[in-house]
């Protein structure tokens, strides 16, 4: 009997210690770092500006800022989070367009809606949830207390993702508009844009429905045409318009 | 309008499933320890194909699922629960609804108590064409060597002498993160280095240097198994010591020692033994030359010195298992990467001193027309001993992303000592009728000396249009061999009839070749899949072959004036130029080649015994193939490929050096000798499944000579005369397969494998034409059970049936082979590990040999460690208790059948004492174990 509890005992500790139970709402908050330096080079190999050395010395290297995303079986929204204190480098040098974006997804209805600001230009895009095929990769990571299995995943024809996803949150949501995993994004990168967003934290607070409201506000579009209005816009920036097209519509 | 509503929907119902073309694949969850149905575990189907995730979804509160993918196909299942170890499965999707039944799920700590084997499986990976094995996840008892651990995973095995063959194919090159390590004996890494100092273990298909620059691929692979080492082990150093004394003066001393730091690797060893475990593997022999030769060139344009071996010649310094050996060898090892790996040296020098005894016999037996035989029965003693060095040395330097540039060099001397005495009977037996008899007695002494250097520069660069390449490849050989002896030899015959032929001779052989040839290749993109290579060489090669025989004379001295009739002094200027075309067309899951290269030799021979007198020979080679291959997956291929070539007489075919080393036997040259052209045709069939451990392999090759140079042999008192002829109509083929499996949630494995071989060759014998059929089939099956660290067994027995027929004998020569071979070993408490093996070999007597062969081998240990982590091993062991080990072996080939009984290693007892030391600096970060759990 004195066995048969100490059986019990150790394995209830190794199933809680083992984080034996899946989440299916609370707040995700990522970090997204964007190296500063890689993304000035880039500039520079380019050739557009010698001033970059100099402002590489004044920047720090990764800039940071934070994201919260709401979930639960339902729904996933994605916003901006805690502001940092100090002067943002990110956004003091204008930032690049649609860094700031709120992203709706409802799963029953297929739809995802999103307010994303370029420079001026305020966008609202209501299209279907994104489809993208995903390859699966053999590699596994801890992020935030999840086992999360890695997927790699392609952009406007040429640009890789690469997330790493837990089938613990039985959510197929993530960063942005990305998702259609077999579980929640926990880290996600963009190595073209030098970019990445990692969860540091899963707090198991439920979202109350209210929360998943997004306003229409903005021009109406739905991605492709969110796409070509970018692109046309863009294509005289030269070698930046392909960087910009891309953060438009992740 | 209603009419219009129901029509409607009734379309949309019917049109949607079809446009869908979705497939439904379904199944239920349990949890298999308390019998619950999960909810919500995740499903994912992953596309073999491409790993493209195909479907996902989660399991309802009846823990069922349903998923839909759009293809049929083969696609990975991976089932995820919190807590539970995942199922992985492979799930072939053909029909509209695949119903996956109950599946069962397990939590990891019941697993981990549970079924720590069933790791195995999992800590297997496959990238591309490599299988890359997680050597901790493969448990092998404490202080093990590689070689154990090889033998652990599967698809790999080892055999007795430490042959190792991965996945049906055998292994050539063992390389310690990624470096070639002693290279010339693998042994020497597979039974020095621990197994708990690799952290993988890594199988594949090594591309020739120019197809892994050019990206096309040509083909040539050798099969290679790289150890990673463990990180730890690379900032310390380890190795191992072991001393044996054994019962009538036998021993087996070893040492190694490895300082591994970041890219640079260093060490020794050092082997001192007179049984037949240890450092007898040297692989180089070839590289020496021996005896009189001729030089072949292959298609590459490269030169092959082939020699044939006479007993002045000495030992190749090759222990082949005959008489009884006695090895000192020891080497070191450097290898170093600089520069972010800009820079590449590594090198190896390797000392070797070897004794080997051998007292034998030999029976020939040859089938004559009119029903008769001749046999020839021949004992032999001999002793013979080498001493020689090695060195090799590789520098690379990629001087930028395009261009690099790679020289290889290797020297060696050797000096060897060979005494010999043979004496023969020779007979011809007429039915039961005994014939004529001749008897010869020889004494052979030979001492040689011999060098080598060759030197290999290639350039190599990349255009910046992909597949666009060029090679510039210059090399140099040289070798040089000398041999003095002695020849004492006596002919009598039985009956008395003529009187006894003395033969008393000093032998002066001299021979070296000095070539060098340039090469250039060029590659060529056509299109995105079709490529074309064109290649040019041109080699020079000025070599000389002397062989000088001095008769006694009647003051007993030897003369100073050669023997015309058996000297010889010729040196040859060979001009070879060659050049080739072919085209390469590689797509997704097949390519093929073909192409051909065409060489012009030009020989001219000069007799300096004969006023210089020149003779010159030209032969045009011609070399076409083609080569094609299918893969259905990763772990399946299928392989055909054709390749013909010409042959051309060698000049000792052509005209013989007159030897008199064995009086019996003499070979006439045959100056109207043409060419021979080879067809050879193989095909090979790869399956492999990982999960299950299963593997089917199966191989066919089969061959066609026109002008086959046979020989025309005659016999006239006793006397074998050889001539070579061309003749048509010589064939040969083989066929294999071999299949395995490991018993499902068992630790059985069982297979086996099936051999086949035929082989026709015409010739004439004593002016009569003859035709041979060789031909043998075997069956080998196996049974292994292994229990981790506590008990393992394995049976293999095999059975061979021979028929040897020839059209002049009537009588055909058949006989079986047994063999069985038993293996097993337990461990015991407090370390003790007990083992013991049994070798059969029962060979049926044929009415020419009538002599008991069969052997019983029986081998046994028994092993105690000390230590905290067991490095102290203590060993007693005993070989061939039953001391009944014979030294056999016995060919058929055309019309003679060979049989050869040697002395070999029997009983010994042996108590060894073995210590496996690292040493880790503090502060080094522990072992890492890397890598994924996939869990079936």
């Amino acid at each position: 009997m004195k066995k048969t509890l100490l059986f019990i005992y150790t394995l209830l500790a190794l199933a809680v210690s083992a984080g034996a139970q899946h989440t299916y709402k609370g707040r995700i908050e990522y970090e997204r770092k964007v190296n500063m330096h890689a993304q000035m080079e880039e500039m520079e190999q380019m050739g557009n500006n010698s001033w970059v050395e100099k402002l590489k010395a004044q920047m720090p290297k990764f800039n940071s800022s934070y994201f919260d995303m709401l979930f639960d079986a339902g729904h996933t929204l994605y916003k901006p989070g805690r502001e940092l204190p100090d002067n943002n480098p990110f956004k003091m040098f204008g930032g690049g367009p649609a860094t700031d974006n709120i992203v709706l997804t409802e799963f029953s209805k297929n739809l995802v809606r999103a307010n994303k600001n370029v420079f001026d230009q305020k966008f609202f895009v209501e299209d279907t949830i994104r489809v993208m095929d995903w390859k699966e990769r053999d590699e596994v990571r801890t992020i935030a207390g999840y086992k999360c299995h890695k997927a790699v995943g392609r952009i406007c024809d040429t640009v890789y993702v690469v997330a790493f996803y837990t089938e613990d949150i039985p959510v197929s949501g993530g960063p942005e508009m990305f998702g259609g995993l077999p579980g929640m994004i926990m880290e996600l990168a963009i190595p073209r844009l030098h970019t990445t967003w990692v969860a540091n934290k899963v707090e198991l607070i439920p979202p109350k429905t209210e929360d998943f409201t997004i306003q229409e506000k903005g021009k109406k579009v739905n991605e492709q045409q969110l796409h070509d209005t970018i692109y046309d816009s863009f294509k005289k920036w030269g070698s930046m318009a392909n960087r910009n097209v891309w953060w438009v519509v992740l | 309008m209603k009419h219009l509503s129901i029509l409607l929907f009734l379309v949309v119902c019917c049109v949607l499933p079809s446009a869908a073309q979705s497939y439904i694949i379904k199944g239920s969850v349990t949890d298999t320890l308390n019998n619950n149905k999960l909810s919500m575990a995740s499903v994912v189907l992953i596309r073999t194909a491409d790993s493209v995730i195909a479907a996902h979804g989660r399991t309802g509160n009846d823990g069922r699922f349903e998923v839909r993918v759009k293809q049929q196909g083969k696609y990975f299942l991976r089932i995820a629960f919190p807590g539970f170890a995942e199922h992985i499965d492979e799930v072939d999707v053909k029909k509209s609804t695949t119903d996956l039944g109950d599946l069962p799920m397990i939590s990891r700590e019941y697993l981990l108590k549970e079924f720590v084997l069933t790791q195995q499986v999992a800590a297997i990976k496959i990238k591309g064409d490599t299988t890359e094995y997680m050597a901790d996840s493969f448990k092998v008892k404490e202080g093990a060597t590689v070689e154990d651990l090889l033998k652990r995973l599967p698809g790999i095995q080892v055999d007795k002498n430490g042959q190792i063959v991965a996945q049906g194919e055998a292994v050539q090159k063992v390389l310690v993160d990624g470096e070639e390590f002693f290279s010339d004996d693998p042994k020497v890494v597979t039974r020095g280095l621990q197994a708990d100092a690799v952290k993988k273990v890594q199988v594949y298909d090594k591309k020739s240097d120019q197809a892994d620059f050019t990206g096309i691929d040509d083909g040539e692979k050798t099969r290679t198994i790289n150890l990673e080492l463990k990180e730890d082990k690379k900032k310390g150093y380890f190795g191992k010591l072991e001393a044996g004394a054994g019962t009538d003066g036998y021993f087996q001393e070893q040492a190694m020692a490895n300082a591994f730091k970041a890219k640079r690797q260093f060490s020794v060893f050092g082997i001192a033994s007179n049984t037949d475990k240890a450092g007898l593997g040297w692989e180089d022999s070839d590289k020496f030359g021996n005896g009189s030769g001729t030089t072949e060139i292959t298609e590459d344009g490269d030169f092959i010195n082939r020699f044939t071996p006479d007993e002045f010649s000495g030992w190749d310094g090759r222990y082949n298992g005959e008489g009884l050996p006695q090895t000192w060898t020891g080497g070191t090892h450097y290898a170093n990467k600089w520069n972010s790996g800009e820079h590449h040296l590594s090198a190896n020098y390797r000392y070797g001193k070897q004794k080997v005894n051998i007292d034998g016999n030999t029976d020939v037996q040859y089938s004559m027309p009119n029903d008769s035989i001749r046999v020839t029965e021949t004992h032999k003693e001999q002793s013979s001993s080498s001493d020689r060095h090695g060195f090799d040395v590789m520098y690379e330097w990629k001087i930028d992303t395009a261009t690099s540039v790679k020289i290889t060099s290797n020297a060696g001397v050797k000096a060897t000592e060979t005494r010999s005495e043979y004496s023969t009977d020779n007979y011809f037996k007429i039915k039961d009728a005994p014939g004529a008899n001749l008897n010869n007695l020889r004494q052979i002494t030979g001492d040689g000396n011999a060098q080598f250097i060759n030197t290999d520069l290639i350039l190599r660069h990349r255009f910046p249009k992909k597949g666009r390449t060029l090679a510039i490849d210059a090399k140099e050989n040289y070798s040089e061999n000398t041999n003095t002896g002695t020849l004492f030899s006596v002919i009598s015959d039985t009956f008395a009839l003529t009187p006894d032929l003395v033969t008393r001779q000093r032998k002066d052989n001299y021979s070296s070749s000095l070539a060098f040839s340039g090469k250039a290749t060029y590659t060529e993109p056509l299109s995105k899949t079709v490529f074309t290579e064109v290649n040019y060489g041109i080699t020079v090669n000025n070599s000389t072959a002397r062989n000088l025989s001095f008769d006694t004379l009647a003051t007993g001295q030897y003369s100073d004036v050669p023997n015309t009739t058996f000297s010889n002094d010729f040196t040859y200027n060979i001009l070879s130029n060659a050049g080739g075309l072919s085209f390469k067309f590689m797509y997704k899951t097949y390519n093929f080649s073909f192409g051909s290269d065409v060489s012009r030799a030009d020989y001219v021979q000069t007799d300096r015994t004969n006023t210089n007198n020149t003779t010159t020979y030209h032969f045009t080679n011609l070399f076409p193939r083609a080569n094609f291959t299918y893969r259905f997956g990763k772990q399946t291929s299928f392989n055909f490929n054709y390749r013909g070539n010409t042959k051309q007489p060698t000049i000792t075919q052509m005209q013989p050096f007159l030897q008199n080393t064995d009086p019996l036997n003499i070979t006439i040259g045959n100056p109207d000798l043409r060419q021979e052209f080879v067809n050879e045709f193989n095909m090979r069939f790869n399956d492999y499944k990982i999960l299950q451990s299963r593997f089917l392999w199966a191989s066919a090759s089969f061959s066609t000579t026109s002008n086959a140079i046979s020989t025309e042999q005659s016999n006239d008192s006793g006397i074998n005369k050889t001539r070579y002829i061309n003749v048509d109509g010589n064939y040969s083929g083989y066929a294999f397969i071999g299949y395995g499996f490991k018993v499902p949630k068992t630790d059985l494995s069982i297979g086996g494998r099936l051999n086949g071989s035929t082989y026709h060759i015409n010739n004439i014998i004593n002016r009569q034409q003859n035709s041979s059929n060789t031909n043998s089939i075997s069956l080998a099956p196996y049974v292994s059970y292994t229990k981790d660290n506590k008990f393992d067994i394995r049976w293999e027995p095999q059975i061979a049936y021979n028929v040897n027929t020839s059209t002049n004998n009537p009588v055909d020569v058949t006989y079986y082979i047994f063999t069985n071979e038993l293996s097993g070993s337990v461990q015991l408490p407090k370390k003790i590990e007990i083992g013991s093996s049994v070798d059969m070999m029962f060979r049926q007597k044929t009415p020419i040999f009538t002599t008991n062969n069969n052997v019983i081998k029986w081998n046994a240990y028994v092993t105690k460690k000390f230590l905290k982590k067991s490095q102290l091993e203590l060993r007693a062991s005993v070989y061939d208790i039953l001391n009944q080990n014979l030294g056999f072996s016995r060919i058929g080939q055309g019309n003679m059948v060979t049989q050869n009984s040697y002395n070999t290693i029997r009983r010994y007892g042996m108590l060894s004492l073995i210590w496996n030391f690292t040493h880790t600096p503090v502060g080094a970060p522990p072992a890492q174990d890397g890598g994924t759990m996939i869990i079936k």
